[in-house]
């Protein structure tokens, strides 16, 4: 029974319904319409249809209608809104051209503290956090042997073991991975000469434990870590591109390592320096390796013809299988009987015990470490006080507009307008701040990591070779913080800018007494400022007063004029009447030279370490301190200038044959005769007492470590030769004085030992200065970086001053002309607007005192013979930002004297 | 996720059309039930768009099922109101009741009985 009118009715329905409902509908409607034609009969039934297909439709069609309206109105009103925002913005943006100075002057101190963040933080994460790129760190320990004390001397831990501990530790099983890393320099030719490289014999393991994959290449194989394998080599990231300029042909290709052909088999990943941020490799060999290019009569496997391994030189380092495990190994290794201890454990024979730290500790040596975290927490707590420096001056760029924007704020108020409109205006313009920050921080963050690269930390640690980079995540936590800080900064200048009302603005304009309130926080800000910069300008003098003191040392030696350098044969295969032919050729080519002055040899190898006996006059005495035994020739003493305080100077005398000459410094003068005059008194080792040396003379300490200030030396003839200096001939410090230029000097000497040798490379040569300034590298760092972050600090103080003090004349022009009505002179009135700067520098001065007291503990490690509250340095940066405040305080100073009331009252 | 947003009165009455048509409520079905009990003339389209829209909200839920001759062979689109639809209507019938609280004086009592003001 279909409706005649079903065709008409479907095609409708079809038209406007949405198409998942229309046979359902359709179905609804057939139903309901048998049933009209029970009720009504067929014809009405079928308009009945008609009639609700028509309605249906029309219900569908006003819906849709209203959906679409509905939409339109939404998108519209985020059209509004955003056209809203950006007229806001462009505003905002507007309003800052219109201050240039301040505005550049705020963008530039949250670029230079956000730089400073991140060069900061980079520096933190690759020395404190994550030194290593290695898998799962905390799983990956070095294994330690603890001595137990003796003596009632403390017991020590040392990482570096003899070989065979190495193999006795994996027949133990107890760590789920282990492998094992010697260092040992050798000679590489590179082009014409061969250079000095350090190598990481490492065994073939190695990598693989680490969790580091290779950049490119392959790795060690078990059969390249054989004995008689043919040499192979991975290259450091480093290596590869400064000295074989990334080739990237170089797997498969022929290095020379002393003298023997080594096939370069891959690269190493970039972040992968070696396990130490001291030392870094130029390249991985594996550990057997070792065996072709070590002198024949050391045994560091200690399975040869020798009895015994001539020094610990090895680096063992095990996975465990949890962080949480490493007790439980520890205490199993130290149960565990060892084959090489005859089946004993390590506390069985009462060695002392094995212990592990995370290889990432290991990272830093343990004598710089606690230096690292105080040189850190310093640099962070400077970092700190620019991002307050940059955040201060935007608080008072937008104090200043909002203050000068009140009435026009008052009267919007007073007209109806929100005052979260009000403030969103304020907050846009920090907001902008923050943003052209940010794009400022990214060129001076780049500027910075070059920078600082040229500067070591603590303990020696070159920031070049820690490859700092500034990761993604770092920059924008940096940007967030202060797109943060800055908007918070916009949000409380903006709320204090509304607070004004219509009444206060009238009052104003009657010429009523202004409100202090707001003046008082801008005062605050200024005065925060200066405190800020007294101490990172008190920091910067310390630092480089400190620097002054240690290059000021040994003023007679005149060490910028003092050129010292290193050379040792036994690398070149010399043998010792090969070295004392190549000595004499180079002494005799120096002394004719016309560009050197003077020039002379000596050997500082061996010494009594402190704790150690001396027998003195026949009596055996303990040495405070290391005492170095130096070894010089008649010449030496002329040379660095060093005149004989008492007795002689080595001379013809001193031969093989007569009875042995010594001369000594004068603090180890001093602990000889105990105050007294040590010439004639007799020195001898506790080992060898019949090798009894005479004190012959005393010369004045020569400062060679700033650790050292009164150091104990003795110096022998090198004409009277000894055993120690039999062992120790093939190696020889040149001292040179240059007769006009140091580099002229160095240039001819570099010449000379080529002409003799082109294979022998010496250590670089280096004034004694500059080998003492080396020494300061954190001091170096800090007078960089503080004095920098001060400049910057001292400027955007002044400029804020300056500011504070035009603002307040300005305010009070109208009482400074009835003051002036009332009879008070020019400078009388000059006098109470500087009057009042020097009151808020000196308020702020005194604060940053107080800072600079409450930081003095942890800055003190890092001064050299300079108190941290040096009274010179504080009073000088105190003088310093008094003057300059006090000067540009001087043109709103005598505006404010030649204000005239009549004129004022004219132009109102 | 079910809106928060509260009810119109006539969404309520096709929520309860839904609960009493159990589990045969159709389009037709509650529309019929809604005149039956309310005895005014309900638009198919207003029923529908409503369904569609407390659907839309997750105060129902829709299947197909239900195909007669009657209907052609076509299925019917069965509804069934969510906890969270018999929850919203709970809500307005307790706002009701609340409006309401105080003047039966005026009103009456639901039972029928008139207030003074309809005296």
């Amino acid at each position: 029974m279909q409706p005649v009118v079903w065709p008409f009715v479907q095609a409708h329905i079809r038209r406007y319904l949405p198409y998942q409902h229309q046979t359902c509908v359709l179905g609804d409607l057939l139903e309901d319409f048998g049933k009209q034609v029970q009720q009504r009969g067929r014809p009405q039934a079928e308009l009945w249809l008609l009639r609700e297909s028509f309605a249906l439709s029309a219900a569908y069609r006003a819906h849709d209608t209203r959906e679409r309206v509905h939409a339109h109105l939404t998108r519209a009103t985020w059209r509004t809104r955003a056209m809203f925002r950006l007229d806001e913005i462009t505003l905002a943006v507007r309003r800052l051209i219109k201050q240039p100075g301040a505005s550049i002057a705020s963008i530039l101190a949250l670029g230079c503290g956000l730089a400073a963040a991140a060069t900061t933080w980079a520096i933190i994460s690759a020395t404190l956090l994550s030194p290593l790129p290695v898998r799962s760190p905390d799983t990956l320990q070095v294994v330690g042997l603890h001595t137990d004390g003796r003596d009632n001397r403390p017991g020590e831990t040392s990482f570096a073991h003899i070989y065979s501990i190495y193999p006795a530790i994996i027949d133990a099983g107890v760590f789920d991975e282990l492998t094992a890393i010697g260092s040992y320099p050798s000679l590489v030719r590179e082009g014409d000469r061969p250079e000095r490289r350090d190598i990481y014999f490492v065994r073939h393991n190695f990598f693989d434990v680490l969790g580091i994959p290779l950049a490119a290449g392959t790795g060690f194989r078990p059969e390249d870590d054989q004995r008689g394998a043919p040499p192979v080599a991975v290259l450091s990231d480093h290596y590869w591109r400064t000295v074989l300029a990334a080739d990237p042909h170089v797997i498969g290709r022929t290095i020379h390592v002393n003298d023997l052909a080594t096939t370069v088999i891959g690269i190493a990943p970039p972040s992968f320096r070696g396990l130490s941020l001291v030392e870094v490799p130029d390249f991985y060999m594996p550990m057997q390796a070792l065996r072709a290019y070590i002198d024949p009569n050391m045994n560091y496997f200690m399975d040869g013809s020798s009895s015994s391994s001539p020094t610990s030189w090895l680096t063992i380092i095990g996975r465990v299988p949890s962080a949480d495990a490493t007790s439980r190994v520890v205490s199993q290794l130290n149960a565990t009987p060892l084959e090489m201890l005859n089946g004993k454990s390590v506390a069985e024979i009462g060695g002392g015990s094995f212990v592990v730290e995370p290889v990432n500790a290991t990272a830093i040596p343990s004598a710089s470490r606690d230096s690292i975290r105080r040189f850190t927490r310093l640099l962070a707590a400077t970092v700190g006080l620019l991002l307050l420096i940059g955040s201060l001056t935007v608080g008072m760029l937008l104090l200043i507009r909002t203050e000068q924007r009140r009435d026009e704020f008052a009267m919007c108020l007073a007209l109806g307008a929100s005052r979260g409109r009000l403030v969103s205006g304020v907050v846009w313009e920090g907001a902008i701040l923050a943003v052209a920050g940010i794009a400022a921080s990214v060129p001076l963050t780049i500027w910075l990591f070059a920078g600082a690269a040229a500067f070591e930390l603590p303990g020696g640690i070159s920031i070049d070779a820690l490859g700092l980079s500034a990761g993604v995540g770092t920059l924008a936590a940096s940007a967030v913080a202060a797109l943060v800080s800055s908007v918070l900064i916009g949000l409380v200048a903006g709320v204090a800018g509304v607070s004004a009302n219509i009444g206060d603005v009238l009052r104003a304009r009657a010429g009523a007494t202004p409100r202090l309130t707001r003046r008082r926080l801008r005062m605050s800000l200024v005065g925060t400022q200066v405190a800020v910069t007294l101490v990172l300008l008190a920091g910067t003098g310390l630092f480089a007063r400190s620097l002054m003191s240690a290059v000021g040392l040994n003023p007679a030696v005149d060490p910028a004029h003092l050129i010292q350098s290193g050379i040792n044969l036994r690398a070149y295969g010399y043998t010792p009447q090969q070295s004392d032919d190549f000595w004499a050729a180079l002494d005799q080519r120096l002394s004719h030279n016309p560009a050197i002055s003077m020039v002379t040899f000596e050997q500082a190898n061996g010494g009594m370490s402190g704790g150690g006996k001396l027998v003195i006059d026949g009596e055996a005495r303990t040495v405070p301190s290391y005492v170095p035994n130096i070894f010089v020739d008649d010449r030496y003493f002329p040379t660095v200038n060093l005149p004989i305080r008492r007795g002689r100077n080595f001379g013809s005398e001193d031969h093989a044959n007569s009875p042995r000459a010594i001369i000594v410094s004068e603090s180890m003068g001093r602990w000889i005769a105990n105050g007294g005059d040590p010439i004639g008194h007799t020195v001898a080792r506790a080992a060898a007492p019949d090798e009894v040396a005479r004190v012959v003379g005393v010369v004045p300490d020569v400062v060679t470590s700033v650790r050292v200030l009164e150091p104990l030396a003795v110096y022998y003839s090198l004409h009277q030769p000894t055993r120690i200096q039999m062992i120790t001939s093939l190696s020889r410090r040149i001292t040179i004085r240059p007769t006009s230029t140091s580099t002229l000097a160095i240039d001819e000497a570099m010449a000379a030992i080529r002409s003799i040798d082109p294979q022998v490379t010496p250590s670089p040569f280096m004034t004694a200065q500059d080998r003492i300034r080396l020494q300061m590298g954190p001091q170096q760092f800090g007078v960089t970086v503080l004095g920098a972050l001060g400049t910057i600090a001292l400027l955007l103080t002044i400029l804020g001053t300056y500011v504070l003090a035009e603002t307040m004349a300005a305010v009070r022009q109208r009482e400074m002309g009835i003051r002036a009505a009332l009879g008070a002179t020019r400078r009388q009135l000059g006098r109470l607007v500087l009057g009042e700067a020097v009151r808020l520098v000196g308020a702020g001065l005194l604060v940053g005192l107080g800072l600079a007291w409450l930081g003095s503990e942890s800055i003190r490690a890092f001064l050299f013979q300079v108190e941290p509250m040096d009274v010179t340095t504080l009073t000088s940066v105190c003088g310093v930002i008094l003057v300059l405040a006090l000067l540009v305080s001087l043109r709103p100073a005598i505006r404010a004297g030649r204000v005239e009331l009549s004129q004022l009252l004219r132009e109102e | 996720m079910p809106s928060t947003t509260p009810l119109g009165e006539f969404e309520v009455l096709v929520i309860m059309a839904v609960l009493h048509g159990g589990e045969d409520a159709y389009g037709s079905s509650i529309r019929d039930d809604i005149e039956a009990r309310t005895g005014r003339d309900v638009s198919r389209g207003a029923v529908y768009i409503t369904l569609d829209r407390l659907e839309e909200k997750g105060f129902l839920t829709s299947e197909m099922g239900g195909a007669t001759a009657e209907r052609g062979g076509r299925t019917k689109r069965l509804f069934q109101a969510t906890p969270a639809g018999v929850e919203a209507v709970r809500h307005a019938m307790n706002v009701m009741a609340r409006m309401a609280d105080g003047l039966e004086p005026v009103l009456g009592t639901p039972n029928g009985k008139p207030g003074r003001a309809s005296r």
